[in-house]
Order: C-alpha cells, then sequence, then structure tokens
C-alpha cells in the first residue's frame, strides 16, 4: 500500500477514470464563482449541463467490475457508471422545479444550485465506493448539503426544526457509521473491500464474530437511517416538511439510492448475504418500515407529509430487495430509478402549486380536479404510479422487487410487503378522490400558474412514467448487463 | 507498568471528564471537563505511540475548538439550567437503551482483548508524521481531497443559514 514513488501514468489513469465525478466537482467550484461574478440567473443552466455532461460521460465509459480508481478507493467498473448517471439525472430532475420554487417564494438563495452538485457528488462517492473511508465521507458529503438544504428557509420556524433535528440525529447517526467502521478496522486492519473479502480477512472475522457484529450492526444504524428504515424513521416526515419541496424529493430519492447501492455493497463484500443473522436484521426492519409506513402515511392530512411516510413505506420495499442477493440488487437500482423519476415528479408538481394552496393541506386541495383539471391528472399519474397500478412504471418496480423476494424463496415476506402495498393504494387514492370528487367551485385553468420549466420537467416525467411502465427493458437491460460484470467479478472472491 | 498505571490514570479521567460534560449543568464546566476529556484521550493516543495524533488532539480538539466553544457559551451568555429535569418515561427508556449499549460494547471488547490477537493496527509505525504524510499523499490521496468538498460544503452552509439575508 505504501509503495511511495508511484508514477504520475498511474494517477492520470485513475483520475480518468473519476472523471465524472471531477466534473462535478468543477461545475460545483465554477458554479460558486459564478455566483459571486453575478451571474446568478445562468446558475441552474450551468448546473444542468454539468449533470447531463457528467452523466454522459459515465455513461460511455462502463467497464467491467473491479476498474479500481486511486489505490483501489473507488469502484469506477460495473454498475458505477450506471448508479452516477441515475444520480446525476436526480440531481438534473430536481433543477426543473427548483428556481421556480424558489423564485415564487422570494428567496433567490444562489449557494443552493453549487450545494446540489456537491450532494450529488458526495451519494456518488458513497455509492461507488471501494473503501469505507470513502464510504464514510461520501456519505458526510452528501449529508452536509442535505442539512443545510432542510435548513435553507431559515426565517421558518418548520424549516428550522427540520435543519436542527436532521443535523442532530444526523450527526449521530454518522458517530454510529464511524464507530462502526473503526470496529471492522480493529479486528482486520483494513477498510478496504477487496482485502475485507480476502480469505485471510475472512478467517479474521470468524475467529473475531462478537466485535464484528457490534461493527457490522452499527454500519447498519448509520446507512439505515440515511434510508429512513423504521426504528431509525423519525426524523423524516418532519424533515421533509420544512424542507422545500423539490429539495425534499431529492432528499427522498437521490440520498436513499445512494444509500442502498452502499449498503448493497458492503452487504456483498462482507458477504452479509450469507450471513442470516445480519441478513434476517435488514428484512425484520424492512417488514416494520413497510407496515409502519404505509399504516401512519394512511392517517395523514397533509400531501407533504403524506408523501414522507410513503417515502418510507418505499424504503422498506427496496430493503426487502436488498434481502434478495443479486436479483434483488437488480431489482433495487431499477425501482430506485423508477422511484426518482416519480417521487421528483411527485413532490416537484406539489411544489409548483405550494404557494397558491398553502401548507399542502389536502383539505385545499378539494376540487383540484375542476380548477385545474390537466395539473390534477398529472399529479394522480404520479400517484397511481407510486400505489404500483399496472401500466404505470411504478408497478413494474415493485413487480421486480417481488418477483426478485419471491425467488430467492422468501414467499412470507413478500406477501406482508404485497398486503402493506394494497394498503398503501388506499392514500394515493384518497388524494385524488379529495382532487376530483369534491365540489369546489369554479374552473380558474387547465394549469396552475407555473413559470414554463417546470411544467416542462412534469410533462418529461409523466412521459418516462408512461414509456417505463411499458418497455421497463429500456432502464432494466443496462442495469442487468452492468450487474452480470458484478457477479463475475465477485465470483472469483471466495 | 508505568505504561498500565497511565493508560488507567488516562481512561479514568477521560471517563470522568466526558460524564462531568453530561451531567454539569453549568455550560462553562461541562466545557472546561471536555477539555480533560481531551486531554486525557491524547495521552491514550501517546501511549499508543501515535505521537501526530496526540499532538492534534491537543492543538485542534483541545485548543482551537474549545476556544470556540468557549467564546459561544459566554457570547450567548447561558444560564445554569436551574431545575433539575424529570426522570420521566421516555428519560428511562433511553438510559436503559445506554446501559444495554454500554453492556454489549463492554462484553464485545472484552471478547476481542481474551482471543489475544494483536491488532494488524499496531504492526507499523502509524504514529509518526512521516508514515501519515505518506499515506495520505498516496493510498489516500482521494479521500483526503474530497475531505475539503466536505468542509466546502460546510462552509456554504454556514454562510447561507447565517447571513443577514435580504434574498436579492
Amino acid at each position: 500500500m505504501n509503495s511511495f514513488p508511484f508514477s504520475i501514468a498511474e494517477l492520470a489513469l485513475s483520475s480518468q477514470y473519476v472523471l465524472p465525478l471531477l466534473i462535478l466537482l468543477g461545475a460545483g467550484l465554477l458554479l460558486m464563482l459564478l455566483d459571486a461574478f453575478g451571474a446568478a440567473k445562468f446558475l441552474p443552466w450551468v448546473a444542468g449541463a454539468a449533470f447531463l455532461l457528467s452523466a454522459g460521460v459515465a455513461w460511455t465509459q462502463g467497464a467491467p467490475a473491479g476498474r479500481l480508481a486511486f489505490f483501489g478507493m473507488m469502484e469506477t467498473g460495473g454498475i458505477a457508471p450506471i448508479v452516477h448517471a441515475f444520480l446525476c439525472l436526480s440531481g438534473l430532475l430536481t433543477l426543473f422545479f427548483l428556481s421556480d420554487y424558489l423564485d415564487r417564494h422570494d428567496r433567490h438563495i444562489s449557494d443552493v444550485y453549487a450545494l446540489l452538485v456537491f450532494a450529488v457528488l458526495g451519494m456518488s462517492l458513497m455509492a461507488n465506493a471501494h473503501d469505507l473511508i470513502m464510504t464514510f465521507i461520501g456519505l458526510e458529503t452528501m449529508s452536509m448539503c442535505l442539512y443545510i438544504f432542510a435548513a435553507l428557509f431559515k426565517t421558518e420556524l418548520k424549516s428550522n426544526e427540520a435543519g436542527l433535528k436532521y443535523f442532530l440525529l444526523g450527526s449521530f447517526a454518522s458517530a454510529f457509521l464511524l464507530y462502526g467502521i473503526a470496529l471492522i478496522y480493529g479486528i482486520t486492519g483494513t477498510t478496504n473491500f477487496s482485502l475485507l473479502a480476502s480469505p485471510e480477512r475472512i478467517e479474521i472475522i470468524q475467529s473475531q464474530q462478537t466485535v464484528f457484529y457490534v461493527g457490522a450492526g452499527m454500519l447498519l444504524v448509520g446507512l439505515l437511517f440515511k434510508v429512513s428504515a423504521f426504528p431509525f424513521h423519525f426524523w423524516t416526515p418532519d424533515v421533509y416538511e420544512g424542507t422545500p419541496t423539490p429539495l425534499a424529493g431529492f432528499m427522498a430519492t437521490g440520498s436513499k439510492m445512494a444509500t442502498f447501492v452502499a449498503l448493497g455493497t458492503l452487504m456483498h463484500q462482507l458477504d452479509m448475504f450469507q450471513n442470516t443473522k445480519l441478513l434476517s436484521v435488514v428484512g425484520l426492519a424492512s417488514l416494520l418500515t413497510m407496515i409502519y409506513g404505509n399504516i401512519v402515511a394512511s392517517r395523514q392530512q397533509n400531501i407533504k407529509r403524506m408523501l414522507a411516510y410513503s417515502s418510507i413505506a418505499h424504503s422498506g420495499y427496496v430493503l426487502l430487495g436488498l434481502c434478495a442477493s443479486q436479483s434483488g440488487m437488480e431489482a433495487m437500482l431499477f425501482y430506485m430509478f423508477i422511484y426518482t423519476l416519480m417521487n421528483i415528479g411527485a413532490f416537484g408538481m406539489l411544489g409548483m402549486v405550494e404557494h397558491d394552496y398553502p401548507d399542502t393541506e389536502l383539505e385545499n386541495w378539494r376540487g383540484m380536479g375542476q380548477k385545474a383539471p390537466l395539473f390534477a391528472v398529472a399529479f394522480s399519474l404520479f400517484l397511481f404510479s407510486l400505489a404500483g397500478i399496472p401500466p404505470l412504471a411504478g408497478f413494474m418496480g415493485k413487480y421486480e422487487i417481488f418477483i426478485a423476494v419471491i425467488r430467492e424463496g422468501l414467499l412470507l415476506p413478500a406477501i406482508v410487503g404485497i398486503l402493506a402495498s394494497i394498503v398503501g393504494v388506499y392514500y394515493y387514492l384518497r388524494v385524488i378522490v379529495v382532487m376530483f370528487f369534491s365540489k369546489s367551485g369554479e374552473t380558474s385553468a387547465l394549469l396552475p400558474s407555473a413559470s414554463r420549466i417546470p411544467l416542462a420537467g412534469a410533462a418529461i416525467l409523466v412521459v418516462l412514467v408512461l414509456v417505463l411502465g411499458i418497455f421497463p427493458s429500456l432502464i432494466l437491460n443496462p442495469i442487468t448487463q452492468a450487474l452480470s460484470g458484478l457477479s463475475q467479478a465477485t465470483a472469483v472472491l471466495p | 507498568m508505568v505504561e498500565i498505571i497511565l493508560f488507567w490514570l488516562f481512561s479514568i479521567l477521560g471517563i470522568a471528564g466526558a460524564v462531568g460534560l453530561i451531567f454539569n449543568r453549568n455550560p462553562i464546566y461541562a466545557a472546561l471537563s471536555l477539555i480533560i476529556n481531551f486531554f486525557s484521550i491524547a495521552g491514550l493516543y501517546l501511549s499508543l505511540r501515535a505521537e501526530f495524533l496526540a499532538v492534534i488532539q491537543i492543538l485542534v480538539y483541545a485548543g482551537a475548538i474549545m476556544v470556540l466553544f468557549l467564546f459561544v457559551i459566554m457570547l450567548l451568555n447561558l444560564q445554569t439550567e436551574e431545575k433539575a429535569e424529570k426522570f420521566d418515561a421516555k428519560r428511562g427508556i433511553a438510559f436503559l437503551f445506554g446501559l444495554a449499549f454500554a453492556a454489549e460494547m463492554i462484553y464485545a471488547l472484552r471478547s476481542f482483548a481474551s482471543e489475544g490477537q494483536t491488532p494488524l493496527a499496531a504492526q507499523f509505525d502509524y504514529g509518526q508524521v512521516e508514515p501519515i504524510g505518506r499515506s495520505l499523499m498516496t493510498s489516500f490521496l482521494f479521500p483526503f481531497e474530497m475531505i475539503s468538498v466536505v468542509l466546502l460544503a460546510a462552509l456554504i452552509g454556514a454562510i447561507v443559514v447565517a447571513r443577514k439575508h435580504t434574498y436579492t
């Protein structure tokens, strides 16, 4: 490891492998500079271009798994490019809704674009890390930006509460993660994933099971907190409620996708799929998350809080998928991609009307179907998709997850999951019923008064949700391809 | 022998400092007991032959960060909490969980010690400046650089939250 005179060529090659990350880093710095020189109105465009460029470079860079960069710190092959592209996409989609939302609320906080880029950078660092140190640094980069998003509207009490709550609890969870890493390093003497999976380290782990379980358990606590799984979900509704709505959508999608990928990779590398004890902990957490999220969501009177609880429930489905090993990873990635589309859509559209229909109370949405029919139809489409009603993409996502779980022989958890998602249908439909079947009064416009950019974003998302529901293979095939490379690489390891 | 005596001294001082931090009603006293904790941890680092870490611990934590803490406490002019907080069910549960967690850690770490393996981390000279600088510039180059993004984001965050904003 300490081979000192390393070659410059090696460094250049590593930098080339992590080029998509460097693009984001450069873009973040550029955004701050542009802001300083008073070019604030170009910032969303520059950020969007950076996301597109970075995702494009990553997508074309595909390589077999095991292409490591910077002394085994980052994985840049296998699923890494696809995950990176997905994460950039979640940032890009958020941008569609973000600047309009800030304008409407008269908060032209231009630092938010640089932070958004840094957040995606952190997510990608965490998801594609090949070393526990890197996982932690990625998680911190991401979390730091998300804490700021939560506290962004600093004159509002709810936002203050959200920021403080998320920051304190998040730091607490990070400390757990770090302690877990320290314990695992303590027994194995390494934080590198490949070394952790090497035979001699596995032997050490087996002889030091007690410490390993405590360490792995703490790792799980830290990561499960970030995806708001059951015993660690309490922050979710309050934080999402206080966060600017489009950014809440970003929090619920991008950060969760990154954490799930990191969790899945860790479970692979630490051989948790063979370890029934740790696997059953994850499984139990997923069942409780689904049940709790769905039941509590059905009692919410506020659409934003309802979506927050529903995001807890969705975390449960994905965690269940993760228990199903290889095919579960595939289903998980596919589901998170779909979830990114529909959830950013739902939160984004909610943000579009938040100014005119304040507080996102369900009561205020009475008769939305008559006041703004086109808007209501599009919003219902996202809700139908979140509920998992057939021709839409959300159904395909759930289908993949439950099929993967059933194939793994976990029939009972799958049945619980399906029952829980039926409860979920109730509260999504309730919003639709309130929008269309309760009288309000006069018609005002087809669409709420929003500028063109968020409307375009919503339209794109609607099309994507429809198309991917009918042709899921468009996304599923590249994921399968990238993952089959992963399975070959891990097959070499014992 | 001296090492063992020092170890117990520093550990007991460290734990006492941490307990003092939590139970002191006066924020200044709490901050000062945190300094005791920082110093004794630096002592533990020294006994592990991690000299660089010990120096940094004192310079950064006991020095810079504590001064900042004290400044903030004095500027905010916090009062001593007058009423002792009630010991309700929530606190009781939290206390039980804390105890259970401590027991778990003691159990796990004892099992680690009893099996008598030298931790791999103790097998190379990680304490001096040179090996640390070497590994920061080679194997840990990328994370080392990426930490600057965390710091930058934190910096922006502090400015966003703290500045007087006119939302121009």
